[in-house]
């Protein structure tokens, strides 16, 4: 018996007879020891461990550039959503479909949607913030868990709904001005600011200006904020706008005022490029929302020219001769790295209870997102216009999850 | 020892029982036709039509009817009227820790090509395809590449990706021609076996011997054991199950194996027998696995995952909402007639929803359906 392989164990049932075959290798799957064939292991809570784990890059990212009020604003936030769940579940039991990974996952999200300075007392920041600016962030928590009931596996994403919710009764309190200076990345005191009582000249920008002495960060007006200025043709000329701003290389790693988790953009693409790489998120929603995207924002009409009596929308601005092509794609650039797009491309446009469920209704999807993204972003906010444009195409999933159908390979349609 | 030398004996006699000497008159035989282009029929064996081989394999037990070979007898009498072209002998393993298709090839390669030439000539086919697995040793198939090379028969090799051992999936890879799932290959001018059928056929064909054993291949993933033998027909699971256990099992072990659960088949397919099912002519692959725990199902998170993992391209979440309201519009909308029962969607549900289970109760159900239509036309 001991010359014989370990996977020819005799049989001792009678009337049988062991086939003497040697093959030249035993298969891997042999030495196989799980005892459970039948699933894959991935689960639910690991499925949102996936999505979190991709998260994960501009959850650090914020961390580093807007310190430990960022974290705990992450960690409150998640707490209250969890307690809130827990708080269910004893009350009347209603909590119990509620999966704990799932809603802090999506806790995890609206904390990256949000501005970190909302961990502080309202009267330091502003004169017009309350005091009690800090309390918003429990509540948030707790009407994640309320819409994520309420809404379940609907074509609305709870997270973009409590921040839409959030965002009329917050109001200004939104808007995002400090960001920590470069020697003090993480340890520092987000609103601990040279001034805060306007913006700074940024010169060359984040990445190349002196550091402060005497303060842990810095006040300055978003590049969002200053986009929105020009194509709601309130402020500035078209040469003068992209000359005003930061350069592009902060708006990639981040170095602007901001939410948590949608300022630094490579972090978000790594991110996304990760979960792309493990198969939870499809590539073709990112891809066609970021490329309509751009070249909406080369198509759609812009203010070329604004003066004090008259403002002069142009399609196509890149033939103009006082725009020309790279300006015109520097433009779409801005518009592209300022907001928080990116975020919605890669993290929120590709959950699964919102985007369709062909390929087909995806590609749609997408390209539709994409337009509406840069119409949003140029006519109503650069900061919270593609989430508005989320929430519209959303619903039209389930009309396309009807419309699209894949067809069997087997049997001819 | 006496026992090892009895089983060595035995298989001695096993692979004694057809001669290299026989095996090359036979496949010379069947490689020479006489000058009017029908074969030799002076010898063994003799091609008297395939009315007569189809009675005479039904009276010899010579059948099949699994997931990698399907009904042999009953494409045989679908070929009698429509004509078959090719003829494909499927050695693909659906299980990579079972390679039963592999074993038998390695070791009587020829006899396997043997057996699926003799179906060739049987069916009047065109051309032979011998479909194997890429990437595995080439020391498996040397037999058989020196008898197909004599018999002209085509060796392809294919990345055996489960589930393309299933006939209507490896048919449209191999000739794109689309076989609806449950249909014999047959109605697309194909007939299909695998190694255990090739073999039988050429035994019976040359020796006129029965098909008194099959082939079984069993993993017992209690012991973390493997295990190929060779099974009389009828033998109760039962005894399979108890025979492979070893000899100091300790009745708390053979409790657990009395207990545990039988699937026949791939894993993932879910066919579990009955402890009082007996191996025939369906699956000749065996799990002994632990009696699982109740899974409890999470609500769908429309992943997609079933869909995008899905050989057939169907909507399994779709079906599975089609189950839940019993309603077959919609079941025929997310392409139910596609579905191969392969499992891959159910393996892959982070959920863990039954939705294999559902489109069975699915096919069940139109199954009723269409029978109650016919006997509606019938007393109309």
């Amino acid at each position: 018996m001991s010359s014989l392989p370990p996977y020819h164990l005799a049989p001792a049932m009678p009337g049988s007879i062991a086939v003497p075959v040697q093959l030249s290798h035993v298969p891997a799957a042999l030495g196989s020891v799980r005892p459970f064939l039948t699933h894959s292991g991935i689960t639910v809570g690991r499925y949102c461990l996936l999505h979190a784990a991709g998260i994960m890059l501009p959850v650090t990212a914020g961390l580093l550039l807007y310190g430990w009020r960022a974290l705990g604003l992450i960690v409150i936030l998640c707490a209250s959503a969890v307690l809130t769940v827990l708080l269910l579940r004893i009350i009347n039991g209603q909590g119990r479909n509620l999966r704990l990974p799932h809603v802090m996952h999506m806790a995890t999200i609206l904390s990256l949607m949000l501005p970190a300075h909302l961990l502080a007392d309202g009267r330091n920041l502003s004169s017009i913030l309350p005091a009690s600016l800090w309390a918003t962030i429990p509540a948030a928590g707790v009407l994640l868990v309320l819409l994520i009931r309420f809404l379940g596996s609907s074509c609305i994403h709870p997270a973009l709904a409590a921040y839409m919710c959030l965002l009329p009764a917050l109001g200004p309190c939104m808007v995002p001005h400090w960001i920590l200076q470069r020697n003090h990345l993480f340890s520092g005191d987000l609103v601990n600011a040279k001034t805060t009582t306007g913006p700074v000249e940024i010169g060359d920008g984040w990445v190349h200006m002196p550091v402060a002495a005497g303060s842990d960060s810095l006040c300055m007006e978003a590049v969002s904020e200053r986009l929105w200025l020009y194509s709601g043709h309130l402020d500035k000329s078209w040469s003068s706008l992209v000359n005003s701003l930061t350069p592009l290389e902060d708006l990639i790693i981040g170095g602007q005022p901001g939410p948590i988790g949608t300022t630094s953009a490579i972090a978000v693409i790594i991110g996304g490029l990760f979960l792309i790489y493990r198969g939870v998120i499809d590539y073709r929603i990112p891809l066609l929302i970021i490329l309509t995207a751009m070249a909406s924002f080369l198509i759609l009409p812009v203010p070329v020219g604004i003066s004090t009596t008259k403002v002069q929308w142009t399609w196509l601005a890149m033939h103009r001769a006082a725009v020309g092509p790279a300006l015109a794609l520097t433009f779409s650039d801005y518009e592209i790295l300022a907001g928080p797009m990116l975020f919605t491309a890669f993290f929120l446009a590709t959950a699964s209870a919102i985007r369709p469920m062909t390929r087909r209704g995806r590609v749609i999807y997408a390209v539709l997102l994409g337009i509406l993204v840069a119409i949003c972003q140029l006519y109503l906010s650069v900061a919270y216009g593609p989430y508005l444009a989320l929430l519209a195409v959303g619903l039209l999933t389930p009309l396309m999850d009807r419309t699209f159908r894949t067809h069997s390979l087997l049997v001819a349609s | 020892m006496n026992g090892a030398s009895d089983k060595q004996s035995a298989a001695s006699d096993a692979s004694a029982a057809i001669s290299t000497a026989d095996l090359d008159n036979f496949i010379a035989l069947l490689a020479k036709p006489t000058r009017d282009g029908k074969a030799n029929i002076g010898q063994v064996p003799t091609f008297e039509g395939l009315e007569t081989w189809i009675e005479r394999l039904g009276v010899a037990g010579v059948r099949a009817d699994r997931a990698g070979s399907p009904d042999l007898l009953g494409q045989l009498k679908q070929a009698t009227g429509q004509a078959v072209d090719t003829v494909v002998c499927n050695l693909l393993d659906d299980d990579p820790g079972l390679r039963l298709n592999s074993v038998l090839a390695a070791r009587w390669g020829a006899v396997v090509v043997a057996g699926a030439q003799f179906l060739t000539r049987l069916t009047e086919a065109r051309r032979l395809f011998i479909v194997v697995e890429t990437g595995s040793p080439s020391g498996w198939w040397s037999d058989m590449i020196s008898a197909s090379g004599r018999v002209g028969a085509r060796m392809l090799a294919l990345a055996n990706d489960y589930p393309l051992a299933n006939p209507s999936l490896l048919l449209h890879a191999l000739l794109g021609r689309r076989l609806r799932p449950g249909n014999l290959p047959t109605q697309q001018r194909v007939l299909m076996i695998d190694a255990a059928t090739a073999i039988a056929v050429g035994r019976i064909a040359a020796h006129r011997q029965a098909m008194s054993h099959v082939p079984l291949a069993v993993r017992d993933h209690l012991c973390q054991s493997t295990h190929y033998l060779l099974v009389p027909l009828g033998t109760p699971v039962r005894d399979v199950v108890d025979g492979l256990a070893p000899p100091d099992t300790p009745p708390s072990a053979l409790t657990l194996r009395h207990a545990g659960l039988v699937f026949m088949g791939h894993i993932l397919r879910d066919n579990i027998a009955s402890s009082h099912a007996v191996i025939g002519h369906g699956e000749l692959t065996m799990h002994l696995l632990p009696n699982r725990t109740t899974m409890l199902a999470d609500p769908c998170i429309r992943c997609h995952w079933c869909a995008e993992s899905c050989p057939a391209r169907v909507q399994p979440a779709g079906l599975l909402d089609a189950a839940q309201s019993n309603d077959l519009t919609m079941a025929r909308r997310y392409a139910l007639d596609g579905c191969i029962e392969c499992g891959v969607c159910s393996y892959v549900c982070p959920s863990k929803l039954p939705l294999l289970a559902g489109i069975r109760v699915l096919r069940r159900l139109a199954g009723s359906v269409d029978k109650s239509l016919e006997r509606t036309a019938a007393r109309s």
